[in-house]
């Protein structure tokens, strides 16, 4: 869907046009589930923040200003919408202390082994092992060094301290690369 | 947003990046009908906005009544009849200068409940001065009195202040004088005066304009009516138009033509052979007869605000004679001057009299 199509939709929804809504939830919806299900492991709840994503996408789609593309958008709702629904199941907040760390850090990784990693390893079992992280990490994890947000916004999205992110992610990423792999069919 | 990059993340960037899952479930219905319900909500909420500042305003307009009827019934079982000047329940707030703030004291005395000069309470016959019965003349409950006032400061020669009263007809309070402005429930509108005071009336047949002076009272249709009333006598000059004056004792009745003065006091009503110099400021017309400069210059300081300095206080003895036309008080002075052989000047707005004075 090019910008200019994409424009005229927004457009008909702005005006209640059941056509154009169906038409960008067609669009949008597998894009948004995948989404979705990396801070959702449980499928019906991750699709339950997407439709509740898409209620919202099209409650406040008068707001929305064409600037940047119209995925992106619906793509920070729906990111917003399973942060939400994150908050209201959490029972426990993992209060990670940089000291507490251990010392024994996995050697990073080398462009040899992120290519042989991204081949062995398909988008469903990586979303699958981001998924087997604890809650808090898994969270962390994606907003960081997948949505690229940085540790202070995300410690004001999660209400967590900055370095608790910090060191949330740094525990997530350390495990979630070691079970990577383990995975993987070769080990380095 | 963070800008450093490391392998870690670019391989999850570019393994998410095209990620899509195709949903086991077609949910766009509930979307849709889940949006549809917004809107019918918003709706629903404008609806009950209304709703609800419809209830308010019903609410506080039954506050509103009830509190009036319950202030009548007060009213009826505590006080007597009230008239303007007596009314205890009078709420007084400023109404607009005159022309200097500080020389104003003009007062808004207003009853509690509002003005009704609704049909159903006029006598069906047409109020007339002259069978005016003790009746009419009470000023019924419920009623506003709109009280103008003029402190001692304010004169208003130069610069008069034409105050409208709320029958579009327009008045000039003189300093140290009182309106008291009533539409009756009669059915007429009814000026109870203290002091001098100008009537633009405007004519109105239904509801004729009735002066209320302290020794008698003037119907008057359209026209300009200066009078000065007070406990020694009423007078007054007709300058357009006709007026019926009423003596509230005698009962003598006398139609007044225009240019014609009365003046009526205890003992009844007596043609004046000239204006009274009271209204010199509308007349512009001074008449002397063997009256003292004192008296003169009174009523200079009176009608056009002149500021007059004698340097001889036994000026003030002298007799003048004669008639002033002109509302010039510069000419004024020059021909009394001339006559009593005085000398004038004028510094800073002030005039001077110099010369010899008279024994009394």
């Amino acid at each position: 869907m090019n910008k200019q199509e994409q424009g005229k939709l927004v457009k008909a929804c702005k005006k209640n046009d059941r056509y154009a809504m169906e038409k960008i939830y067609n669009t949008f919806m597998p894009r948004m589930l995948a989404v979705s299900l990396r801070y959702c492991k449980n499928r019906s709840d991750a699709e339950d923040i997407v439709q509740e994503a898409f209620i919202k996408v099209f409650k406040s789609i008068k707001k929305y200003k064409d600037q940047g593309t119209l995925g992106s958008w619906i793509e920070r709702i729906v990111i917003n919408c399973a942060i939400d629904h994150w908050h209201k199941m959490k029972k426990t907040v993992l209060v990670d202390n940089a000291e507490l760390i251990e010392e024994r850090e996995p050697h990073e990784l080398n462009e040899i082994e992120q290519q042989e990693l991204a081949k062995q390893l398909s988008t469903e079992k990586l979303r699958n092992l981001i998924n087997d992280l604890p809650e808090q990490y898994k969270y962390v994890l994606n907003l960081y060094a997948i949505e690229g947000y940085s540790h202070k916004e995300i410690g004001k999205i999660l209400k967590i301290k900055e370095s608790t992110s910090r060191s949330n992610y740094t525990r997530a990423r350390k495990k979630l690369l070691e079970n990577m792999r383990a995975k993987g069919i070769k080990k380095y | 947003m963070k800008q450093d990059k490391d392998l870690f993340e670019e391989l999850l960037q570019s393994k998410f990046k095209d990620d899509t899952i195709i949903s086991s479930r077609d949910n766009f219905n509930q979307i849709f009908d889940a949006v549809q319900n917004k809107s019918d909500d918003k709706k629903l909420f404008y609806w009950y906005a209304i709703g609800i500042i419809l209830l308010m305003s019903i609410g506080v307009f039954t506050l509103y009544y009830f509190k009036n009827i319950k202030t009548t019934k007060e009213k009826e079982v505590t006080t007597e009849i009230s008239t303007p000047t007596e009314n205890k329940n009078l709420v007084s707030k400023p109404v607009d200068s005159v022309y200097n703030k500080n020389e104003k004291e003009i007062t808004v005395d207003t009853l509690v409940q509002p003005i009704q000069t609704n049909k159903e309470n006029q006598i069906p016959n047409k109020v007339d001065v002259t069978t005016l019965r003790a009746e009419d003349e009470i000023i019924e409950k419920g009623v506003i009195t709109i009280t103008y006032t003029a402190s001692s400061k304010y004169a208003s020669t130069e610069k008069t202040k034409y105050n409208q009263l709320p029958d579009s007809s327009t008045i000039v309070v003189r300093k140290n004088s009182k309106v008291n402005f009533t539409a009756t429930k009669q059915g007429f509108r009814r000026a109870d005066i203290n002091g001098i005071v100008f009537f633009n009336v405007k004519d109105n047949e239904n509801q004729p304009f009735i002066i209320f002076g302290k020794h008698c009272k003037i119907q008057v249709t359209g026209n300009s009516f200066a009078i000065h009333s007070n406990t020694k006598a009423d007078i007054m000059t007709l300058i357009q138009g006709t007026a019926k004056v009423v003596h509230n004792k005698t009962k003598q009745i006398k139609d007044l033509t225009p240019g014609e003065s009365l003046k009526a006091n205890n003992n009844g009503i007596t043609t004046l052979k000239k204006a009274p110099n009271q209204f010199a400021w509308k007349t512009k017309e001074l008449n002397y007869d063997n009256a003292l400069v004192n008296s003169v210059i009174q009523d200079l300081g009176d009608n056009y605000d002149a500021k007059i300095i004698l340097k001889n206080r036994d000026i003030l003895n002298c007799r003048y004679s004669g008639t002033f036309t002109d509302d010039n008080i510069a000419n004024i002075l020059k021909e009394l001057t001339t006559s009593l052989k005085l000398k004038l000047s004028k510094k800073d707005g002030i005039f001077l009299i110099e010369g010899k004075g008279c024994d009394l």
